[in-house]
């Protein structure tokens, strides 16, 4: 649906976009997330034809967005960054612009009209003037704005920022419908977000993509599987020495007293592939274990390990097959390693 | 493009701009021609309608360069910085129009506030056809009015280009102020001292005033409709691509 080529973007002697090439397939919901200024919005604005890119190649639908820009405008619905309106029109006179320009006519426009008026909850605010609006409702009609032509792919800038949290939850829920329906790219700085409503996430830093994959596969490329996390009943000091000592145990990485006693994390040594030295340990010292888990990386430690900018060059992670967007190299990854090994 | 022209039309009438522009242009001219002793761009003296009685709008007329000129920025300056500001520039030139059609629904909003204004205008003449002792004659005055369209049209072309430069209604206003107030009174009796003699040709040949003139006494010269035209073309165009070259930078 979307095929983004060696994309790059200067802004005078500026790089802001260093080549970065990715896909998504039809149907699918694609976080495009990374820290302000990594070049979301850059590469947004180029594939919906706002701005040229310096080279590269974006296609969507098999369409050139240079060449064929009317044709992919007509497949593309955009909600631009800050979801801009004009504030003195009401709600339906703005939608009804769109659908007339969009070419919306007769029956069809009174249909979507209904429809996305329906689908962002608008019903109630329809004549109110948009500058009477709230953030939220400002953002519902961006999107309505977005869907109303019922296109191919929708792609969304930031399309939370700036909402209570009660907002944010409405908002997500709509970006689901509306990812039953179309394909949908969105792009975010928040991690809870795109975990929240993506199936795939292309994380981009400084103008280049370090990570592509399903949330909890990135995870589990992180994940380091020697770190076990035991939940003791003791003191944290005797726990931390005893453990530090033992052959089984590479390294302790964190020891903190809790009201139960204490959560000590540690790395167990390459040759040890189960967690029973650990509870037998325990066991000897008489220590009660509350719990044991080998915790798996979050999006949150992907981000934070990719977009860790010092100037380096960084790692990068991609899970997906950037030239066959179709297989399925993006399957997500059954969380197994949560839960008691023992 | 129908869609633009209508948003925009609406958005005239949403806010006090276009009733501030009609209700200035039909006042400040009415007022100039009924009551005030005035000059003509030439400098000879004319005094008002009602102690000429005379049957002819020629002293009508020969406010439109300056009213226009002064007024039509008003017209210009929302135009373009609001999309620019506000960001709604991006949804606009992401859906499916070309920038011609943009820039062309918007003039033509432009002008359907100058067609409204002068429809209203036309109580003058038939105020004064009513009390002249002689008729008037319509010949010239509807040449003056297609004159005063065309002139007028030129002055929103100006001032279409001058707003899409910055993202600051009162910088647009200015700038447009800045262009339009010489085009108006270039080569008038007004300037006549400060012009320097080699720029005396071409200032008569591009002020607005000059060649207003001639079309307001009923001489419907070809060549200033022409000059008129041209200069909306012109203007227009340079505004189309403006707005692309803005667009993809
Ligand atoms: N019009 C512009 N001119 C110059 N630099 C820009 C312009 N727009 C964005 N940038 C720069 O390009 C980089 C990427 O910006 P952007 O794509 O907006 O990032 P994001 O949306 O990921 O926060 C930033 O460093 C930003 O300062
Ligand atoms: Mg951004």
């Amino acid at each position: 649906m979307l095929e983004v080529r060696d994309l790059h973007k200067y802004y005078g002697a500026f790089h802001a976009v260093r080549g970065i090439s990715f896909d998504v397939a039809k149907g699918e919901i694609v976080g495009f997330l990374g820290p302000n200024g990594a070049g979301k919005t850059t590469t947004m604005k180029i594939a919906v034809g706002f701005m040229t890119m310096s080279s590269g190649t974006i296609t969507v639908d098999q369409r050139d967005v240079v060449q064929d820009s009317m044709a992919v405008r007509r497949v593309i619905g955009y909600l631009p960054e800050h979801a801009p309106l004009y504030e003195d029109m009401t709600v339906t006179e703005y939608l009804s612009f769109i659908a007339d320009v969009r070419g919306l006519r007769g029956t069809l426009r009174a249909e979507r009209l209904q429809y996305v008026l329906g689908v962002c909850a608008l019903e109630p605010k329809r004549r109110s003037g948009i500058k009477t609006l709230s953030k939220g409702y400002r953002q519902r009609v961006g999107l309505a704005q977005a869907i109303i032509h019922d296109p191919k792919l929708v792609i969304l800038d930031e399309p939370t920022v700036g909402l209570d949290p009660n907002q944010i939850i409405e908002i997500r829920n709509l970006i689901r419908e509306i990812g039953e329906r179309n394909t949908v790219v969105l792009s975010s700085h928040i991690l809870a977000e795109v975990e929240a409503t993506c199936s795939r996430v292309v994380i981009i830093n400084e103008g280049l993509i370090v990570a592509n994959g399903a949330p909890s596969a990135l995870g589990a490329a992180l994940t380091d599987d020697n770190v076990v996390q035991l939940e003791l009943g003791a003191d944290s000091c005797d726990v931390k020495g005893t453990f530090a000592e033992h052959v089984d145990v590479a390294e302790v990485l964190v020891a903190e007293t809790t009201h139960r006693g204490c959560t000590i994390t540690i790395r167990v040594a390459e040759s040890c592939t189960s967690t029973k030295p650990m509870i037998d340990l325990s066991a000897q010292n008489g220590w009660e274990i509350h719990g044991i888990v080998r915790p798996n990386a979050t999006l949150e430690d992907v981000f934070k390990s990719l977009t860790n900018s010092e100037g380096e060059p960084q790692s990068s992670l991609i899970l997906a097959n950037e030239t066959e967007p179709h297989v399925e190299g993006h399957a997500e990854i059954e969380d197994a390693d949560i839960g008691d090994k023992s | 493009m129908l869609a633009i022209w209508r948003k925009e039309l609406k958005s005239y009438f949403n806010s006090p701009i276009a009733y501030i522009f009609i209700w200035f242009f039909l006042v400040v001219t009415a007022l100039k021609f009924f009551f005030l002793r005035g000059e003509g761009p030439q400098g000879q003296l004319r005094d008002n309608f009602f102690v000429t009685q005379e049957a002819s709008l020629t002293a009508y007329f020969s406010v439109f360069p300056i009213a226009l000129g002064v007024l039509v920025p008003m017209l210009c300056m929302r135009m373009w910085p609001e999309e620019y500001k506000s960001g709604t520039i991006e949804t606009l030139m992401t859906l499916p129009v070309r920038a011609w059609q943009v820039v062309i629904g918007k003039f033509s909003a432009m002008l359907s506030i100058l067609a409204i204004t002068f429809a209203l205008s036309l109580t003058v003449p038939w105020s004064v056809n009513e009390a002249a002792v002689v008729g008037l004659d319509w010949g010239p005055i509807i040449g003056g009015y297609v004159g005063a369209f065309l002139m007028g049209s030129a002055y929103c072309a100006v001032g279409l280009l001058m707003s899409s430069f910055t993202r600051e209604q009162v910088i647009a206003l200015l700038a447009t102020f800045i262009v339009s107030l010489p085009l108006a009174l270039a080569g008038t009796a007004y300037v006549e001292s400060p012009t320097p003699d080699w720029l005396s040709p071409i200032a008569k040949f591009v002020g607005f005033a000059v060649r207003f003139q001639s079309i307001e006494r009923g001489v419907l010269d070809l060549r200033d409709m022409f000059y008129f035209l041209s200069v909306t073309v012109l203007f227009v165009y340079l505004n189309i691509t403006v707005v692309e070259a803005r667009r993809l930078k």
